[in-house]
C-alpha cells in the first residue's frame, strides 16, 4: 500500500515538479529559434534574424516541463553558455541537412558537447532540418556522414527529418524527448 | 604564418590580420555599399551581408533572404561576419558589391520588346534562385579563388529558369494525391483570374492575353521539366533509405505515442505557457521602394555607361611571363585583378594608400584650420585646446581655468532659465487658445 502511493508521488512529482533543462544547439541558420516559435505559436509565419545571446522560453508538453534555451550560434557567447550547461536534462541538436559544406564544423560542435562534464548521459535529439531542399541528406545519410553512432556511445539518441517551417516531423522529435526524460527522471528517483 | 605556401604569400603578403579586417570594414562602408540591395531605401541602416552573393542588406530584406536556403544566400550581421573573419569573404567583396550586383542583373534585356528581364518588383525569391544568380555567385567564388569559372553566362532565354530547390510535395506519396494537387492548384489560379475579371481589375482582352502569355511554350517546357523532376523524387521515395525515422532501439512501442498524437496536440494547444516571450507576430512588409530604373539608349551594352566594370570584364592574368614582371614590382596576382579593375577608391583601399579628404573630416569647431586664409582681425577669445597642454605642464593658469569654468556653469544656467521661459509663455499661449476656442462655443 504505502508502496502504490509512493509510486503515485512519484507520478505526480514528475509532472509537476521542476521545470528540466532543454538546449537548442546548432550552427547559424539551422533553424532553431524558427523551431522554438514555432512550438509555441503553430499558426503563425515566423521570420528572425541571426540570434544574439538566446532566447529562453518556458513549454508543457505531454505533461513534462521543459525550460527551452536557445543558444544563438556566435563566438563571443562561447565562453559564456557552458555556464548553462549543468543540471540539463536534453539537447536539442538541429542540423541544416542541405548544407553539406558544413557538415565538418557541425560535427566539431558535436564533439564539443559531448565532450563536456556537464553533459554527461545527456540524451541527444537530432533534427535532420530542412528536408524540403532537393540536395538534403537523409537522416540515414545524415548518420552516417556525422558518425552519429560512434560518437554518441553510451548515451540515447534519436534523429527526426523535418521541416521546421512546415511542422513536419517536429512533434515526433517531442514526443521521444518528452518520453526519454520522463524515464531518466523516474530512474534516478 | 610561418608555413604559407607560395601560392598564398602573395594572397596574405605582408599585411595583418587587422590591416585586413579593416579592408573589409572599409569595403562595407563604402556609399554604394551602405544602401539596401532590394528595396533600395536610403534611410534604413544596413547591417546585414549574404556572404555567397556579396551583397549588403538592411533588416527586413534579411529576414526574407533567411527563408531561401544557405545555398542561394548565406545571411550573416556585419559583426559576426567581422568576428568569423577570413580573407575569403574579403576577396568575395572585392569582386562582388551591391553595384556590380544591380549592374549584373540590369543588363538582362529583352531583344525584341527591349523591356529588362529583371525588372523592378521582380519576386526576390526568383531572381536569386535563378539561373543568372547561380552563374555570379559561381563567378565571383572563382574569382575570389583564382580559378577560371567553368560555366558560362546564359543568355537572356536562359536566365530566368528557376533551380527546383525546393520541393513542395514532400510528404505527397500517392501518384493520385499528387495528381489531385495539381488539379486543385490549377483550379485556384482559374478562380483568382475570374475573380480579377469579375472584380473589374482586368478587362476581358487583358484577361486572354494574360491566358495566352500563361500557355507560352517555354512555361510550357518549364512545367515539363517540373513533372520529370517530380517522378524522380518519387523514385527516391520508394527507395528504402528514405525513411524520415531511425530509431536505437524500441520501435513498436513508439508507434502507441503515435496513436495518442492527436489527444496530445490539442492538450498541448492548452497548456503552452510563455515565460519571458518575444512575440514574434506577422508583420506587414514594409513598403517596398525601388530605384526608378532609367532606360538607356543601347540596350546592348548598358553596364558600359556605369562606372564600376561588371563580373564578366574582370579576367584572370594567364600569361606567365607578365606575371613574372608584375610580381618584380612586388604586386600581387589578386590584387593586380582588383587594382585594375576596381574604383579609385577601393584601388586605394587595397594599397593602403587610401587617404580621408578633407570633406569627409567633420572641423570641431574649437580649432582653426590652417589652410583657410586668416582673418585680419585677432581673436578675442581663445578656447582651451589640448594642443596648448605639452610636457605635461598645462600652460593655462588655474585662475583661468576656474573663470571658464564659473562661465560655462552660468551659461548653463541663463540656457536651462531660457528654456523655462519658452515653455511657460507656450503654455500660457496654448491656455489663451482653449479659453477663447471655449468661449467661441459658448457663444454660438
Amino acid at each position: 500500500m504505502g508502496s502504490y502511493i509512493s509510486s503515485i508521488w512519484k507520478r505526480f512529482q514528475s509532472v509537476d515538479g521542476q521545470h528540466s533543462r532543454i538546449l537548442l544547439m546548432g550552427l547559424d541558420a539551422a533553424g532553431k529559434t524558427t523551431f522554438l516559435y514555432k512550438l509555441i505559436y503553430p499558426e503563425e509565419d515566423i521570420h528572425t534574424i541571426p540570434t544574439i545571446g538566446f532566447n529562453v522560453e518556458n513549454i508543457t508538453y505531454h505533461g513534462v516541463q521543459f525550460t527551452m534555451w536557445d543558444m544563438g550560434y556566435n563566438r563571443q557567447v562561447d565562453r559564456l553558455r557552458r555556464h548553462y550547461f549543468p543540471n540539463t536534462s536534453g539537447i536539442i541538436f538541429i542540423v541544416d541537412s542541405a548544407d553539406r559544406e558544413r557538415l565538418e564544423t557541425n560535427i566539431a560542435e558535436l564533439k564539443y558537447l559531448i565532450e563536456q562534464d556537464d553533459l554527461r548521459e545527456v540524451p541527444i535529439l537530432f533534427y535532420a532540418n530542412k528536408q524540403d531542399v532537393r540536395e538534403a541528406m537523409v537522416p540515414a545519410e545524415l548518420i552516417d556522414n556525422m558518425g552519429i553512432g560512434e560518437i554518441c556511445k553510451g548515451r540515447k539518441w534519436f534523429v527526426q527529418g523535418s521541416v521546421v517551417t512546415k511542422k513536419e516531423g517536429i512533434y515526433e522529435g517531442m514526443d521521444w524527448l518528452a518520453k526519454t526524460v520522463q524515464e531518466l527522471r523516474n530512474n534516478k528517483a | 604564418m610561418e608555413n604559407i605556401s607560395q601560392e598564398n604569400r602573395g594572397r596574405l603578403r605582408s599585411e595583418s590580420k587587422e590591416d585586413q579586417l579593416g579592408i573589409f570594414y572599409e569595403i562595407v562602408y563604402l556609399p554604394d555599399n551602405q544602401i539596401c540591395v532590394d528595396c533600395g531605401i536610403e534611410d534604413k541602416p544596413v547591417q546585414f551581408i549574404s556572404v555567397n552573393n556579396a551583397v549588403l542588406l538592411c533588416e527586413d530584406c534579411a529576414k526574407l533572404h533567411r527563408e531561401l536556403s544557405s545555398g542561394i544566400s548565406y545571411v550573416m550581421s556585419i559583426a559576426d561576419a567581422g568576428e568569423r573573419y577570413s580573407p575569403h569573404k574579403v576577396e568575395l567583396l572585392k569582386f562582388g558589391g551591391n553595384e556590380r550586383f544591380k549592374n549584373f542583373f540590369a543588363a538582362y534585356w529583352h531583344p525584341e520588346s527591349g523591356d529588362p528581364i529583371f525588372p523592378p518588383g521582380y519576386p526576390l525569391r526568383d531572381k536569386y534562385a535563378s539561373n543568372a544568380g547561380k552563374y555570379y555567385r559561381h563567378k565571383i567564388q572563382q574569382l575570389a579563388k583564382q580559378e577560371t569559372p567553368q560555366m558560362e553566362p546564359p543568355e537572356w532565354n536562359e536566365a530566368v529558369v528557376v533551380l527546383e530547390e525546393d520541393m513542395d510535395d514532400w510528404y505527397v506519396v500517392n501518384e493520385d494525391e499528387r495528381q489531385y494537387a495539381m488539379l486543385l492548384k490549377e483550379r485556384e489560379a482559374t478562380e483568382q483570374l475570374q475573380k480579377s475579371v469579375e472584380g473589374g481589375e482586368l478587362s476581358q482582352s487583358k484577361f486572354g492575353q494574360e491566358v495566352k502569355q500563361f500557355f507560352k511554350e517555354d512555361v510550357k517546357n518549364f512545367f515539363g521539366k517540373v513533372s520529370e523532376f517530380t517522378k524522380k523524387t518519387l523514385a527516391k521515395k520508394e527507395h528504402p533509405e528514405r525513411e524520415s525515422m531511425v530509431e536505437q532501439s524500441e520501435e513498436s512501442k513508439f508507434q502507441e505515442t503515435q496513436n495518442k498524437k492527436e489527444k496530445g496536440l490539442k492538450l498541448f494547444g492548452s497548456k503552452v505557457k510563455l515565460g519571458f516571450s518575444k512575440i514574434f507576430a506577422k508583420k506587414e512588409k514594409p513598403p517596398v521602394q525601388f530605384e526608378e530604373h532609367k532606360e538607356q539608349e543601347n540596350p546592348a551594352d548598358p553596364f558600359f555607361a556605369k562606372k564600376i566594370p561588371g563580373v564578366d570584364d574582370i579576367k584572370l592574368i594567364e600569361d606567365e611571363g607578365e606575371i613574372e614582371r608584375l610580381q618584380k614590382q612586388d604586386l600581387v596576382q589578386s590584387e593586380i585583378v582588383a587594382i585594375k579593375e576596381l574604383s579609385l577608391e577601393q584601388k586605394q583601399l587595397i594599397e593602403g594608400t587610401f587617404e580621408l579628404q578633407k570633406s569627409d573630416y567633420i572641423e570641431p569647431s574649437g580649432l582653426i584650420d590652417p589652410t583657410k586664409p586668416s582673418s585680419g582681425e585677432p581673436e578675442e577669445e581663445e578656447a582651451f585646446d589640448i594642443d596648448d597642454v605639452k610636457g605635461g605642464e598645462c600652460l593655462v593658469d588655474e585662475e583661468d581655468l576656474r573663470r571658464m569654468q564659473r562661465e560655462e556653469e552660468e551659461e548653463l544656467l541663463q540656457r536651462i532659465l531660457k528654456e523655462q521661459e519658452e515653455r511657460e509663455a507656450k503654455r500660457q499661449i496654448e491656455e489663451q487658445e482653449v479659453q477663447e476656442g471655449e468661449n467661441a462655443e459658448e457663444a454660438n
